[in-house]
């Protein structure tokens, strides 16, 4: 593993076990992540793209740790945290934070701005606390104004700056952001994507951008992987996606996408019929089969392994490079 | 075209225990029959509430003021009595949450034969009948295990298809959809999409789509109404409005929001929409505006038409100055 890796997930899987009557002794489980690698590069934004349900938020929060793994290897900055004791895993913990998607439930009303971000801070017995808040708040385009005040009395936008600004206070190297501007309007959107863009450049952080909307991935990131079922289907440099996408649910997806721009609408465009399947009985073979429009018999018996197109450009299907 | 819909200079405000909010500011907006309006804004901009007052289900500490003229006659004036024989009659409305806007205690079955038979006046197996004709027409696949499932048993897009088949029952002359797609997946968002169009050029109907997605908009409408703290600022055809915006705040959004065919630098609007309790004077977006003059901060601009089918409120467009 190169030095430039921070982050790098091998063959990752979460199970989570189900018990379709209390009492029943038949457990069976949801495989949300099923077999997931990914490495991302230091500097780097990773977004992870998928519908509802396709395990892109569990695998953040098992890269973390949130979720114990039922098996593969996670390493972070060359070591393996997978089965790290509690106690030592503490300080790696640090250089990692996750940001949310609604801000407001992710800050504790009863706390002023300036306790929201002191706390990490009082626990890393900082001296001159309020001076390093105001310069956190000042990094996220606040100003002193806003430390007295609780998360109700200010915007949206503002919310989620606090929750970054809080991130930041522990100075990490790594950061999960799960949906962070979707619950955003779309001025405020574009002020937080700026935001998280100028950091990166700033303290050279890694992110992982968890998200479902393919515009937003477009602009943010530099690769995208595309989830379905708990499985990457396919992964690469963000124009080799967008631009040069081999898999038929790639190309579903970047097709459903609203553009705004009425001169799209006369593109002819497919039409992805049916619905993601429940994790509890995912099809056989290719997951995607039962939706895809180029499915033949190899697809339901075979499950398909990942073909690299170009350097870097995985894709998960028995017809890649032969889609039109 | 044929007017269906005319809102004319509508007045909202809501009493509340912090005071008066001045939600809607004397908002102009016409629907033709057989078109897609899109009315699009950010948060509380009162897309929402305009939707509410032309079906008049607002709370009662609402005050309400215009016209709004459908079919000849002014909603405004008409009893509750008189309202129900249009709600969901003539007009419909379909919602962003279908989970909430379905009774999760009954089979979807129980609910809408209940509807249809109340409305139509038929017999059970009729409705039944009928029941089945409007899933099968939202290209629901299964109509019968369907109309035995619980709402949780389904899936958002199913409970949506749902919602839609039971707004059409009446062949409504209007479909209000209030970002009815929001709370779904992109493919998800798109089959319904599609499936509106595809009844609209069926039953003819117009559709009031509300939203705050320009993607959205810019796919599936005729025409647009862009909104701004209780005003309409913009209205104009869709291929007009994306090419040609006149209104700063219209062309603020356009240079926000990201383009998925390539990546464009995010100019991002600066400061925050105004509380609707203490609304700036004049016009409601100078405080945002680079372009604001002094006349903005006294005067509220009106909203005129500037060139052919392209209307602005935007005291930088004069009536009579020539492009």
């Amino acid at each position: 593993m190169s030095i430039e890796e921070l982050v790098k997930v091998e063959n990752l899987r979460k199970y989570f076990p189900f018990k379709k009557r209390i009492f029943s002794k038949k457990v069976r489980y949801i495989k949300a992540v099923d077999g997931v690698s990914l490495s991302i590069k230091k500097g780097e934004t990773l977004a992870l793209v998928g519908e509802t349900g396709s395990g892109k938020t569990t695998t953040g929060r098992t890269i973390l740790r949130l979720y114990e793994p039922t098996g593969g290897k996670i390493y972070f900055g060359g070591q393996d945290i997978t089965k790290m004791p509690k106690k030592k895993f503490q300080k790696i913990r640090m250089q990692m934070q996750m940001i949310y998607q609604d801000p407001y439930s992710s800050l504790n009303p009863r706390m002023s701005i300036l306790n929201i971000i002191a706390e990490p801070l009082r626990e890393l017995m900082v001296k001159n606390i309020e001076d390093r808040v105001l310069e956190l708040l000042e990094s996220v385009g606040l100003r002193r104004e806003h430390m007295y005040k609780y998360p109700d009395e200010i915007s949206g936008g503002q919310q989620q700056r606090v929750a970054i600004a809080r991130a930041l206070a522990v100075n990490p190297k790594f950061i999960v952001l799960d949906e962070p501007t979707s619950a955003l309007d779309v001025s405020v959107q574009a002020q937080i994507l700026n935001l998280l863009e100028n950091l990166q450049k700033e303290k050279n952080f890694t992110y992982l951008f968890i998200s479902h909307d393919l515009s937003v991935v477009r602009y943010i990131s530099h690769r995208v992987a595309i989830m379905y079922l708990g499985k990457i289907m396919e992964i690469g440099m963000v124009e080799q996606i967008f631009e040069k996408s081999q898999h038929p649910y790639t190309r579903i997806l970047l097709e459903s996408i609203p553009v705004p721009d009425p001169k799209d609408r006369k593109r002819k465009k497919l039409r992805l019929p049916g619905e993601i399947p429940s994790p509890l009985n995912p099809p056989s073979g290719c997951p995607f089969h039962t939706r895809c429009p180029y499915a033949k018999d190899i697809c339901s018996q075979k499950e398909p392994g990942y073909v690299e197109v170009e350097s870097g450009h995985l894709v998960k299907c028995h017809f890649a490079e032969m889609i039109e | 075209m044929k007017e269906l819909l005319s809102i004319e200079n509508l007045h909202l405000n809501f009493r509340t225990f912090w005071g008066t909010a001045y939600v809607l500011n004397g908002v102009n907006l016409k629907i033709y029959e057989n078109e897609i309006v899109g009315l699009v804004g950010e948060t509380g901009c009162g897309k929402s509430v305009t939707s509410m007052s032309i079906l008049k289900l607002l709370p009662s500490n609402a005050e309400l003021s215009g016209k709004i003229i459908f079919e000849g006659q002014n909603l405004l004036e008409l009893s509750e009595k008189e309202m129900k024989k249009i709600r969901g009659k003539k007009i419909s409305m379909i919602f962003q949450d279908p989970m909430s806007s379905l009774n999760p205690l009954f089979k979807i079955k129980t609910q809408m034969v209940d509807i249809i038979k109340l409305h139509h006046n038929i017999h059970k197996d009729e409705a039944l009948k009928k029941a089945m004709e409007l899933l099968k027409a939202v290209n629901l696949p299964d109509p019968h295990r369907i109309l035995r499932s619980y709402p949780h048993e389904l899936s958002g897009g199913m409970r949506q298809r749902i919602m839609i088949a039971m707004a059409l029952s009446f062949e409504p002359s209007l479909l209000i959809a209030d970002e009815p797609t929001t709370a779904l997946d992109v493919t998800i968002q798109k089959q319904i999409l599609d499936l509106i169009l595809d009844l609209k050029k069926e039953y003819h109907f117009s559709v009031l789509l509300i939203t705050h997605d320009l993607g959205v908009v810019a796919q599936t409408c005729d025409r647009v109404g862009v909104m701004y703290a209780g005003n309409i600022v913009e209205v104009a055809d869709v291929n007009e409005l994306f090419e040609n915006p006149y209104h700063p705040y219209t062309k603020g959004l356009l240079l926000a929001i990201p383009d998925p065919r390539y990546k464009k630098p995010l100019k991002p609007l600066r400061g925050n929409v105004p509380s609707l309790f203490k609304p700036p004077h004049g016009c409601r977006f100078h405080p945002r505006c680079e372009l604001a003059m002094d006349i903005c901060r006294r005067e509220k601009p009106q909203l005129i038409e500037y060139s052919k089918n392209h209307a602005v409120a935007c005291h930088l467009f004069r009536r009579g100055d020539k492009k």
